[in-house]
This record gives structure tokens, C-alpha cells and sequence, in this order.
């Protein structure tokens, strides 16, 4: 290869990077300018918002809790108590044991004072078979509690038998080791009921981070900020995603993505399109896609709400090791259902879903990692044929790294602004301390997972969800209180 | 000095791409050191805010309840400030003092009746807090609209209802909601005087808000419900038929019948639902008749209503569907048939089937 062709692809590489990088930043900074937008309109459309209404209806519409329970014995009968203490008037809470090899069962039992019950099960979506059956508990204070025992399939086969059960027209679907506040329901109706012109088929709610909060009788007494940097760049990591990111998509009507640990869906929209993919790790993500795309095959004019309040709280992975394992899954969930739904991009029938959602989330979440590793090679390549200009190299380097922490910056003012929960004197600098050290030590672990996530839906087909070792928020708790 | 002379001179040598990248670190950083301090000040702020409204919210709410508590010892005659604790007249010049003073009179409001919300009524029509909501249903911004018709709502000033007619049919849902509530609240049923304007759908939402006000209220006399289910707007109708089954309106069970041929499938849904709950027989007629021409979820509520409401004459048409292909219908049908006729469903449960349908007839057989 002569000096000449050398010179020509270190140029195309340089110009391809420097233009990526451009287009990232622009990109940035526009979704932090629709989110102001969007933030300013919640904050305006509930300063005068009265929910008493909707609490003592009884027109108001029914809605199904679907929380699927893997080996959750330490916490599950705490965790159903919180799930049945929202404040809704016309909801039932159904716990889908997926196989459990723990005693989760019993204990429910004991707890609940259940007893199986002649149950005719609608099949609309094919799942695995019942095991033990379906429980009702004869206590009439806990009459809005539906234990569903079943063969193991995998959470999003849990859901889709819980789908199946169901007998309401909405369904929140949420991770049962989550603690929900006990307005959650009322909110995340709400944008269903607004509806006029466009049909809402789903609601994605917030997920704030638990760690080192206090939570006592399945309800959070106290916020605070984690001691590990590890919970703590997840906290600004989630600030991030959902107070910049998804509340700009959610006002361009854009949201690939309702979080797993808690969302709500018009649940006959889900069941006309098959409910859950049972072959993803992403049947978070894969769901409302196929609904979007199912809306607009059917040309009915729809739109996927957003609500920002922190409604719903997760323990996160306090381990790089379990960090990795589900950031892996959450690669490898991406790729697939941007893999299996390919023919929506750039396809002018989908317009915004097509034109848009879908191709930023292919460049900047599905390919971002693979460039970042690339750049990394690039530059190790350029520093060993001494090509490096040192004086770009730092300077490039410098504005990516500053920009990252002034935009984990705007986030938590954005956080400041509206929901403001972590009050307490001092988290303030912590939070810059946080911002200023995440991209360096906390964010090459997020690249390493997405890495090994590619390389793992590639060449290991067979590895499914991975280990998610929890503590339980209850114990953590207990353990804060120490 | 010297140093940062060399700086500027080898950075004029940089090639101006390299430049600007420079120029870009720096501006960053500097915004980074601003936003730091500002984080630091905006949370101080919010902090003293905080403690501020806390402190204030104590205040007031006393100094309130002294107020209501001695409304005897007050004369006409009074100036504002002998009439009205001071604390309060002195802090209604001050935005956030003022929204603090309205929310505590509201909450008061709220916990008070008859005579004894008097005071607060007239506290907030004799000082500035009347002028500054009616003030606020000419803002350009929609939130402050609601909140001002909101407010005035609550301390039920009838004297601007014109004001509020103009917002009826405003392009945001939150201030045509707030408007009609308005009416409501003031006007009860009469206030529904409103749907005959509506020109834009009315949420569920609202529709939800407007039934739990006028549940409030003892005199049900309902004016226009035959215009209504007439309506041109779907909403309308959907919110009359709620309104009918509420306050059992059997009387318009004409109306209410000739809609089983109107064109919205949600409109027929809810009709078949209110017929059956108000048991009107002859609805099964006219839907047998119009069967094929049924969406699914008509037929299902449509035998949800055979279930509930089950004849000897029904037996043929409901035989046709035990086997359907829908799982709901075929559970309705079945049911219906143990009902009517134990001997023909005893029958079927000997017969060999499949498991899944074998499944079904023994749930209804034994529920």
C-alpha cells in the first residue's frame, strides 16, 4: 500500500469520526433542548392537576398489574404488599410465579392465605402450562390478589400468561422487586383517559434508583445518594436517559423503548400483536416497536406517553459483574429487535419511526459502542505509525470527555428543576464529584458490556438473561438503617 | 506570562480545525465551572425555598383559622387590614406568598362547609386574589388560564362565568376541562348547558371529572339528554350514556335504543352495555338481527347481555355459536345454554371433544 492510499484512509477515518462525532453532539443537544420543552409542559400541565377524581370513580377504567416473580422468596410477600397498596379504585395485582425453584409459592401462600382455584384461562397467547394452578386468597382484604403458578418460561412468557389472565383493559407490566409509589397507577392512566385525537397504547414511566434509599412496609421514606460510584454513575446514567432522552422522544412521539421494570399498555393492542417475544432478551424494547409498527400497518393514529415523575424505584446492580451481565442482555436486546424489525428503517411508510427513532438508535445506541472500540483501535493504530497529532488527539479527547460531564451536568439540573429528590445538604458536589469521574471509570465497564454483548448475540446464540443478583430493597434498607 | 505568550503563539500555529476544537474545550470548561456553582446556588435556594413555604404554610394556616374562627368579631366597617389578618394582606403583593395563601385557603376550603367557608369566600372576592385569577383568564399562557378557572371555580365566583364560556372550546384540553368543571360546579347539571357548544372530543378523563362533581349534587334534574344522545360528537354521547346508567335515565330507553344502529362501534359497546343494564329485552331482537354485521367486540358484549338477561327464545340463536371461534362467545354461549337448557348441556358435556373445549364445558359446568 503506497504513502499516498495510507494518507487517503486516515483521512476518510478522520473525516468519518469527526463527522460522527458532530452528529452525536448536534444530536445531544437537540434532544436536551425538546426535553426543556417537554419537562416545561409537564411541570405546567400538573401544577393544577386534581387526582381525586379518578380515585373515587367508578367509571373509572380497570387496570391489571402483571409482575412476573423469578426465586424472589426474600421479597415477595413485602413486594406484593406494596403492589397492592397503589391508590386506584378498579385494579387487581397478578404475581405470575414462573417456575420458581424457591419457596416463593409457600410463602405466598402463608402470607396471603391462598387457595387454588377453577380458573378458565383465555389462551389468546401461547405460553408455557400452569404448574401449581391459580391461587385466590380467601382474606376479602387481599380479593385484588390473583398468585398464577406456572412451568418456567422466561419473564416476557410470565407476562404474556399474566396477559392471558387479565380480565381489564389496561395492564401495567413491572419487574416485582420494584417498589411503585402508591399514586404510580393513577398517573400513568392518565395520559390513556386524555387521549382525544390519538390512541395511547402505552405509558412508560421513570425508573429511579433505590440503592441507599430507606423503604419500610413496601414504601420509600427517604431518598438518598449510594456511598459505591458504581450506584452512583448509574443514578446519573438514568437521569440522563430519562429526564433528557426519553422526554424528548416522547414529545417527537419517537420512544422505541418502555422500561421493562415498569410501563402500562392497552392490553388488546398487545394481544393483537402476539404479546411478548418469547426468543428476545429485549421484550422490553421488541414490544413497542411491533405495537408501533401494528398501529401504523392499521393506519390508526397513535402515540406512546411518557410519564416523568419518579413513580417507580430499582435496586441496581451494586457489582461490575452484575453490571456487565445486564448491560450485555441490554445490547444484545437492542440488536435483536432492531435486527428483527430492520424493515421499518428508512422506510418512508413508518415516517417518524422510521425516518427517525429507528435510525438514531441504530447509529447512536446500536452502533455507538462498535465506533467507540473502533476509535480506540484507530488511535492506538495512529500513535504506532507515529501519526498521531498529538495536539488534535487531546483536544478531541478533551471536548468529548467535558461535553459528556456537561451533559450529565444539564441533567441533573433538569432533575433540580422538577422533581428534585436528592435534597439533602452535600449531594449536590457529589453529584458533580459523579459527573466528572463517571466517564472515566464507570463508563469503560458500559462499553466492555456492550462489546461482550455483541460478541455474545454473534457467536453465543444460546446465552439468554444472564444472572441478576439482588439484595432486595427491603433488605437494603434495613441494612441503611444500621 | 511569558508561558502563556509561548501557549498563544504555538496555538496560532495550530491548523484552524484544531483551533476551534481548542477554543470549544475551554468554553466547555468554563461552563462547567459556571454550571457547578449554579447547581450549588439553585439548590441552596430551593433548599431555603423549601424551608421558607414550610415555615410560611404555618403561618398562615393560623392565622386563617383564627380568622374563620372570629368572623363575629369583625364590623363592615373595618379597613382591609383590621378586616383581614394583616399577615395576609401583607403577603398577597408577593408572588410565591400569594400562591401560598391561595393553596391554604383552598385546603381549608376544601375541609370546611356551609357558614363556616363564608370567611374565606370572602376574604379572597374582597381582596387582591379575585382580580388576580380573573386576571389570569386573559394570559397568553394556557396553564395560568387553568389555574385562574380552577381557582375561581373553587371559590365559586359566578360573575365571570361569560369569561370562562370563551374557553369552552379552547385548543387545549386541560383549559376546555377546567372550564367545563367550572360549570359544573357552579351550574350542576344546568352547567352541562355545554356539550351543546362542544365542538372538540371530551376526554375520558373529563368525563371522569364532570361525573364525580355532579355526583355532588342532590337536585338530578337532567335538561337536553335527548339532544344529546343525538349529538354529532361521539364524546357527547358516550359521556350521556354514562350519565344514564348513573342516574338510571330509563326513560330514554327510546333514544338510547335507536343508537344500536349508530355507526361507532364504542358508541354501540356502551349502549348494548346500558340496555343490558337496564334490562331491555328487546334489544336482543334487533342485535340477533344484525348479527353478522357486528363487530367481535359488539358480539361479546352483545352475549355478555344474552347472559345476563337470558330468554327460552334466545336457546336457537345461542346453539349456533357454542362451538364459535371466539373463546368469550363460545364461554357466553355455553353458559346460556346451561341456563336455559341443562339437559342439552349435560348432553354435550358427555360428548367426546376436544381437551381445550372440554376444558371450557367443565369450568361452565361447574361454575
Amino acid at each position: 500500500m503506497g504513502n499516498n492510499t495510507s494518507e487517503i484512509i486516515v483521512f476518510v477515518f478522520h473525516f468519518l469520526f469527526i463527522v460522527y462525532t458532530i452528529l452525536v453532539i448536534l444530536s445531544y443537544i437537540i434532544l436536551a433542548i425538546i426535553s426543556a420543552k417537554e419537562s416545561i409542559e409537564y411541570v405546567n400541565k400538573n401544577s393544577f392537576v386534581d387526582y381525586n377524581e379518578i380515585l373515587n370513580s367508578n367509571v373509572a377504567p380497570s387496570v391489571s398489574i402483571i409482575a412476573p416473580a423469578y426465586n424472589e422468596s426474600l421479597n415477595i410477600v413485602e413486594n406484593v404488599r406494596s403492589l397492592l397498596s397503589c391508590h386506584y379504585v378498579n385494579y387487581d395485582v397478578i404475581i405470575v410465579n414462573d417456575g420458581s425453584s424457591d419457596d416463593s409459592l409457600k410463602k405466598l401462600i402463608k402470607a396471603y392465605d391462598l387457595v387454588k382455584i377453577n380458573y378458565l384461562i383465555n389462551k389468546q397467547i401461547q405460553t408455557k402450562e400452569l404448574r401449581e394452578g391459580v391461587f385466590k386468597s380467601r382474606n376479602p382484604a387481599f380479593k385484588n390478589l390473583t398468585i398464577i403458578d406456572k412451568e418456567n418460561g422466561g419473564k416476557a412468557d410470565a407476562l404474556n400468561f399474566g396477559l392471558n389472565v387479565s380480565k381489564h383493559k389496561y395492564v401495567a407490566c413491572i419487574d416485582v422487586d420494584c417498589l411503585l409509589l402508591e399514586d404510580a397507577i393513577q398517573k400513568m392512566i392518565k395520559p390513556f383517559l386524555e387521549a382525544t385525537d390519538k390512541k395511547v397504547i402505552a405509558s412508560g414511566g421513570v425508573i429511579r434508583i433505590a440503592n441507599a434509599c430507606v423503604i419500610k412496609d413496601g414504601k420509600l421514606l427517604d431518598v438518598n445518594f449510594p456511598k459505591k460510584m458504581i450506584e452512583r454513575a448509574q443514578i446519573l446514567e438514568y437521569l440522563r436517559s430519562f429526564l433528557l432522552g426519553r422526554m424528548a422522544w416522547s414529545r417527537l412521539n419517537g420512544l422505541l423503548i418502555i422500561s421493562g421494570a415498569f410501563g402500562m399498555f392497552d392490553k388488546k393492542v398487545m394481544i393483537d400483536v402476539g404479546g411478548y417475544d418469547t426468543t428476545t432478551v429485549g421484550e422490553d424494547m421488541e414490544i413497542v416497536v411491533r405495537m408501533r409498527k401494528h398501529m401504523k400497518d392499521t393506519n390508526v393514529l397513535y402515540r406512546v406517553a411518557y410519564i416523568p415523575d419518579p413513580l417507580c424505584w430499582t435496586e441496581a446492580p451494586d457489582s461490575y459483574k452484575v453490571l456487565i451481565s445486564q448491560r450485555n442482555r441490554w445490547t444484545r436486546g437492542t440488536i435483536e429487535t432492531l435486527k428483527t424489525h430492520r424493515d421499518i428503517g428508512l422506510n418512508r411508510k413508518y415516517k417518524s419511526l422510521g425516518l427517525l427513532s429507528y435510525p438514531y438508535w441504530y447509529v447512536f445506541e446500536r452502533l455507538a459502542p462498535l465506533i467507540e472500540i473502533l476509535g480506540i483501535v484507530y488511535l492506538v493504530f495512529l500513535i504506532l505509525t507515529e501519526r498521531i497529532k498529538w495536539e488534535f488527539a487531546i483536544a478531541i479527547f478533551l471536548a468529548a470527555y467535558l461535553f459528556t460531564v456537561l451533559y450529565t451536568l444539564v441533567a441533573v439540573f433538569y432533575e433540580e428543576f422538577t422533581f428534585h429528590q436528592y435534597k439533602k445538604k452535600g449531594t449536590g458536589i457529589k453529584l458533580v464529584v459523579t459527573a466528572i469521574v463517571e466517564p472515566l471509570i464507570f463508563h469503560p465497564f458500559i462499553l466492555y458490556a456492550a462489546l461482550k454483548g455483541n460478541i455474545d448475540f454473534y457467536f453465543n446464540k444460546n446465552k439468554k438473561w444472564g444472572k441478576m443478583t439482588r439484595k432486595g430493597l427491603t433488605k437494603m434498607s434495613i441494612d441503611k438503617l444500621k | 506570562m511569558v508561558r502563556l505568550q509561548t501557549v498563544l503563539e504555538n496555538f496560532e500555529q495550530y491548523p484552524f480545525l484544531i483551533q476551534v476544537i481548542w477554543i470549544i474545550v475551554v468554553v466547555l470548561f468554563f461552563n462547567i465551572i459556571v454550571f457547578t456553582f449554579l447547581l450549588k446556588a439553585i439548590r441552596s435556594k430551593l433548599r431555603k425555598k423549601e424551608l421558607f413555604v414550610y415555615n410560611y404554610q404555618k403561618i398562615i394556616e393560623t392565622s386563617l383559622i383564627e380568622y374563620v374562627y372570629n368572623e363575629n368579631e369583625r364590623n363592615e366597617s373595618d379597613t382591609l387590614e383590621a378586616f383581614f389578618p394583616e399577615i395576609i394582606i401583607l403577603g398577597l403583593s408577593n408572588q410565591l406568598k400569594r400562591k401560598i395563601i391561595l393553596a391554604i385557603m383552598v385546603k381549608l376550603k376544601s375541609e370546611i362547609s356551609g357558614e363556616m367557608a363564608k370567611p374565606i369566600e370572602e376574604l379572597f372576592l374582597k381582596t387582591q386574589l379575585f382580580e388576580f385569577s380573573k386576571n389570569k383568564l386573559n394570559s397568553e399562557k394556557w396553564h395560568v388560564v387553568a389555574i385562574g378557572i380552577k381557582t375561581l371555580t373553587i371559590f365559586k365566583v359566578v360573575s365571570v362565568s361569560d369569561l370562562v364560556m370563551k374557553h369552552v372550546n379552547h385548543k387545549r384540553d386541560e383549559v376546555r376541562r377546567e372550564a367545563q368543571l367550572y360549570f359544573v360546579n357552579l351550574f350542576a347539571f344546568e352547567g352541562l348547558d355545554f356539550l351543546n357548544k362542544m365542538k372538540v372530543s371530551l376526554s375520558e378523563w373529563g368525563q371522569i371529572q364532570l361525573l364525580s362533581v355532579l355526583n355532588k349534587f342532590e337536585n338530578q334534574k337532567i335538561i337536553g339528554v335527548e339532544n344529546w344522545l343525538k349529538s354529532t360528537n361521539i364524546s357527547v354521547i358516550l359521556f350521556v350514556l354514562k350519565l344514564c346508567r348513573i342516574y338510571n335515565l330509563f326513560e330514554f330507553k327510546e333514544s338510547i335504543l335507536t343508537l344500536l344502529k349508530h355507526k361507532n362501534k364504542e358508541v354501540k359497546i356502551e349502549v348494548i352495555n346500558l340496555l343490558s343494564y337496564f334490562q331491555v329485552y328487546e334489544a336482543k331482537d334487533v342485535l340477533k338481527k344484525s348479527y353478522d354485521k357486528l363487530s367481535v367486540e359488539e358480539r361479546m358484549v352483545f352475549f355478555e347481555m344474552i347472559e345476563k338477561l337470558p330468554e327460552k327464545e334466545d336457546l336457537p340463536f345461542v346453539l349456533k355459536y357454542i362451538t364459535d371461534n371466539n373463546f368469550q362467545i363460545k364461554v357466553s354461549a355455553l353458559r346460556v345454554l346451561k341456563i336455559l337448557d341443562l339437559e342439552n348441556f349435560k348432553k354435550i358435556e358427555t360428548t367426546k371433544v376436544d381437551s381445550e373445549y372440554k376444558k371450557i364445558i367443565d369450568f361452565v359446568a361447574c361454575n
